[in-house]
């Protein structure tokens, strides 16, 4: 009985620095995991090394994706495109994020689960329909638009807020903000309201109250919001494709895609990975290190 | 629930045919409702047994597919669906690479037929995707225009590997509302009086239209040599500044056109009829150089579940029905010389079918490119770096 | 894709939200931060309002001003077979992989909470990564696994594709949940002498239930939505994302505002529920 064994190991721990008690309890879920997810991943690592000719896989080892990538401008293009439009998103979620975060975390008391579930709520309805909501919004005769006419901002309609980087830009910040606003929440809410006061009592005002104390101590929250906004927008297709598709607004997510789609060159998608992978690697090992991620746990 | 329903079918059959096909394009009347409409019509054979059923019989005779949009439209299909006792699950691809790649991916077990462009099924005979087709069975094939009944695009080793069925040219497109005198060039597509409304088909084989503004203009625009390569590559760089989007599915067109987004771009007359349907404005050019084109054959995969039905499929769809039926959902060119002849003169010129095998030579039919990666790689330098 | 790191971070503020809640100071800074934060909620909806005003709107193209309401589009939603068809997949395919998620995820979570060994943190940075690395990767990666085995694609496919992403989830969730939980009550139980197999379904079992619970919830929600992954382990089977995106693809659609109007709704109940849910853990513990 594994179970027995874990709740008697449970009771003996401390005693000693191995406790292989449930262990047995992993082996499921370990199988799975190598299985369905390692193998598959490392598979596909692998894939990276091999080409393609004309219909079939070439498992000879080779370099020649790799080099491809590197050399070949239009994924270096592409690739700085999609960080660049990654790392603005990210910044802009996170000035969006602070006041919402801050002000439920620290305003607030009655209501706050309603307003955590509030700040939740649009990832509950679907992702396909809001970005292409947003069409409507950014469209040359959208609402957007129309606003902007009305109210005399602009005397024509601008066009570039759809089929452009910023009309991705724009998306990507509103479907992505949750992502931030709810680890940033979890950190705000851990810091200790009297840490403000004693700021406040020194005689520093907000911003620097703000800046000294507040931002350096919410840096795993933000590490760790930053880390899903990098990741999402690295690996989306669907909205370049619904909300950019003009010249210039490709993005790396779906130049992979194509590779295992369209032009069925599974070895340049594999190679395609790698960037996004490493990019992505350092973030989570960033924020590993900042304790954005485990729940306090010992190393 | 059913009391409405039952109205509105009593309401649809006092239209008049047109009237129910544009609401239904306009999204008025459902699919649904068209069926039972048909069936009311006694266009069914068997009446009793409701249309799209699910359950271990549809199972069993259920015919996949991966096609063109329209290829499935409801008016031809419902019909054979009801006389076969089968359903047909289509799903639409944006371009015959996708559909090469779904076939493959599977190795050919998810869809049954495909609708393949003539670009496409050399390349999928080559990776052993498709199976041999036997015209004995197919009781239309002997009305086909011969140049339709073993085209070398679908004939590898002597054998047949499709079925086809339709054919026709990617035309210019234009608002007539913006543009008032119908554009004479492809050179409009690169015009700058039309810069940030343009659109053109996100797909590598435009390259081959494009190539027809070459000076000196390739005999063969899908057979290009690096140096061409290069120079169409030059084109479409130029162009890049005034393309709004590069479309990627027929109905976004009809969006973009209706949206007041583009007001001149490329595509097919089935984008035409949808814009029209919709009461919106649109009009077709020829261009001086010549318009590249498509001919579409019914292919079977070689693990299809069920080739008898798919036979039928394709019968079914180069016979007097299916040909009628893609005329008028698609407004495309057809292959069986008898419906041809029963055609009006009018409909016949505005179909480019006055003298089929004269008009269908005018047009550079797709064709299976062998240094097909160049030109991927050309058209996205060219679009999305 | 986008709701599965969503779910992972849902975990990290379902534990803090069932702590008694601190008192909260006055600060200052006066009224604007509660317009600021007013200001981004409704950034945050916009996209919201407008499906649920277009689903109403007459016109098949979403063009603004809106030209008339109808009901129509509802109406046609109800006779819709190949909505609903997919629909019924989309939740097939959800509560088998969080069924599968959940059972793999406990065991998990249990595993990693009571015992210790070395490359732990190590094991716990891997077990992430489904849920951290994008879901084009998730995707292509058993895809390319799927194809070399020879495995056909079906709802199969995707069902062990969803339930990867899941069972890090719910390990999260009952991971934070076993944290708060002190272990004397273990020790507790076993003092007072009940067998072991009793303290874990009498004592442990019903405090992480809630857990597991909203983890599932979760992890329905989460698969419900996905459309990335799914893209690429799909046979001819169409979940409901599949299907919208494939409409979408086409352009006009209207219709789709409809489905998804009830997709908010139905997801407002399941919100509802969660947080009921997890409001019955700031009892327990």
């Amino acid at each position: 009985m594994a179970i027995a064994a874990a709740v008697q190991a449970s009771s003996l721990k401390g005693a000693g620095r191995l406790n292989l008690g449930p262990l047995g309890l992993l082996a499921a879920p370990m199988a799975w995991m190598s299985f369905f997810y390692l193998a598959p991943l490392a598979l596909l690592l692998v894939h990276a090394f091999w080409s393609v000719d004309y219909l079939t896989i070439d498992r000879t080892f080779t370099l020649a994706n790799i080099q491809t990538v590197i050399d070949n401008p239009l994924y270096r293009t592409v690739l700085v495109r999609t960080f660049l439009i990654a790392a603005a998103v990210t910044l802009t979620d996170i000035v969006l994020a602070f006041p919402i975060a801050f002000y439920i975390a620290k305003r607030v008391t009655r209501h706050r689960e309603l307003l955590l579930m509030l700040v939740v709520f649009p990832l509950w309805s679907s992702y396909l329909v809001r970005a292409f909501a947003w069409k409507t919004i950014l469209g040359t005769n959208g609402i957007l638009n129309s606003f902007l006419l009305t109210t005399g901002i602009v005397n024509e309609p601008v066009s570039a807020f759809l089929y452009s980087k910023t009309g991705m830009y724009i998306t990507f910040c509103q479907v992505w903000l949750p992502f931030m606003i709810l680890p940033l929440f979890t950190i705000l809410d851990r810091m200790p309201s009297s840490l403000l006061e004693a700021a406040s009592d020194l005689g520093g005002n907000w911003w620097q109250t703000f800046r000294r104390i507040i931002l350096p101590l919410s840096l795993p929250g933000l590490l760790a919001g930053s880390l899903s906004v990098f990741s999402l927008t690295m690996g989306d297709y669907i909205t370049p494709s619904l909300i950019g598709g003009s010249p210039g607004t490709e993005l790396i997510g779906g130049i992979i895609a194509d590779q295992f789609g369209i032009a069925n060159n599974w070895p340049l998608g594999a190679a395609l990975i790698l960037p996004v992978l490493a990019i992505v690697s350092v973030f989570l090992l960033l924020a590993n290190r900042a304790g954005a991620l485990g729940r306090g746990e010992p190393g | 629930m059913d009391q409405p329903r039952q109205n509105r079918i009593e309401y649809l059959i006092d239209m008049e045919p047109a009237q129910v096909m544009a609401r239904y394009r306009s999204g008025q009347v459902t699919r649904r409702d068209l069926s039972k409409l048909f069936a009311a019509l006694g266009l069914t054979a068997a009446l009793g047994p409701t249309i799209g059923r699910s359950g271990a019989l549809a199972q069993s005779n259920e015919l996949t597919m991966i096609v063109w949009e329209g290829y499935s439209s409801d008016s031809f299909r419902i019909p054979w669906e009801e006389t076969n006792d089968a359903t047909v699950e289509a799903t639409f691809a944006s371009t015959g690479d996708e559909m090469f790649a779904a076939m493959q991916g599977s190795g050919g077990t998810t869809y049954d037929m495909v609708s393949a462009s003539s670009d496409l099924p050399q390349r999928l005979y080559d990776a052993g995707l498709l199976m041999e087709i036997d015209p004995t069975k197919l009781t239309n094939y002997p009305d086909l225009y011969e140049q339709f009944q073993k085209p070398p695009y679908i004939t590898f080793d002597e054998k047949l590997f499709g079925v086809n069925f339709a054919w026709g040219p990617t035309i210019l497109l234009y608002n007539p509302d913006e543009i008032a005198e119908a554009p004479t060039s492809w050179n409009a597509l690169l015009d700058e009086q039309y810069s940030g409304k343009i659109t053109t088909w996100n797909y590598p084989l435009q390259i081959g239209q494009y190539a027809l503004l070459l000076d000196p203009k390739p005999e063969d625009p899908f057979l290009l040599d690096d140096e061409q390569l290069a120079q169409v590559k030059d084109l479409l760089v130029q162009q890049r500044p005034l393309i709004r989007k590069y479309w990627d599915l027929g109905g976004e067109v009809a969006e973009l056109f209706q949206n007041g987004e583009v007001v001149i771009g490329d595509g097919w007359s089935w984008i035409t009829l949808q814009i029209q349907g919709s009461n919106g404005s649109i009009a077709e050019a020829s261009p001086e150089e010549g318009v590249t084109g498509w001919s579409d054959s019914w292919c079977i995969s070689s693990e299809a579940a069920n080739p008898e039905l798919a036979l039928k499929w394709a019968d079914y769809m180069i016979g007097p029905e299916g040909q009628m039926g893609v005329i008028e959902n698609l407004n495309y060119s057809i292959t069986n010389s008898k419906v041809v002849e029963t055609l009006p003169a009018e409909v016949r010129e505005q179909l480019r079918m006055t003298d089929v095998p004269a008009e269908y030579a005018k047009i550079h039919m797709w064709k299976f490119i062998p240094n097909y990666d160049k030109w991927v790689q050309v058209w996205q330098e060219a679009t999305a770096s | 894709m986008t709701a599965r790191s969503a779910g992972a971070l849902m975990a990290e503020t379902v534990a803090p939200a069932a702590l008694p809640l601190r008192p909260a100071t006055r600060k200052r800074g006066g009224p604007w931060l509660g317009i600021a934060s007013a200001i981004v909620y409704l950034f945050l909806y916009l996209p919201l309002f407008v499906v649920v005003l277009y689903s109403f709107s007459a016109t098949k193209v979403n063009a603004w001003p809106i030209q008339g309401y109808t009901l129509d589009w509802y109406r046609e939603l109800m006779v819709d077979d190949d909505i609903q068809e997919s629909a019924r997949l989309s939740v097939t395919v959800g509560l088998i992989a969080a069924a599968v998620a959940v059972v793999l995820g406990t065991l998990a979570a249990f595993a990693l909470d009571r015992s210790t060994f070395p490359g732990k943190p190590a094991f716990r940075f891997f077990v992430v990564m489904p849920i951290v690395l994008p879901g084009i990767v998730t995707g292509v990666a058993m895809l390319s696994f799927f194809s070399m085995l020879g495995w056909p694609l079906s709802k199969w496919t995707i069902i062990v594709g969803h339930a990867t992403f899941c069972i890090t989830l719910i390990l999260n969730n009952v991971v934070a949940r076993l944290g708060q939980l002190p272990r004397s009550l273990d020790e507790a139980s076993a003092d007072l002498g009940a067998p072991p197999g009793r303290t874990f379904w009498r004592v442990a079992f019903p405090l992480v239930r809630p857990a597991i619970l909203a983890g599932a919830i979760l992890a329905f929600t989460l698969s419900f939505d996905e459309v990335i992954v799914t893209f690429f382990l799909t046979g001819r089977d169409k979940t409901l994302p599949l299907l919208i995106w494939g409409r979408l693809r086409q352009g006009i659609s209207p219709e789709i505002n409809a489905a998804a109007t009830v997709i908010i709704v139905v997801s407002l109940a399941g919100v509802l529920l969660s947080n009921r849910l997890s409001k019955q853990t700031t009892f327990g513990g």
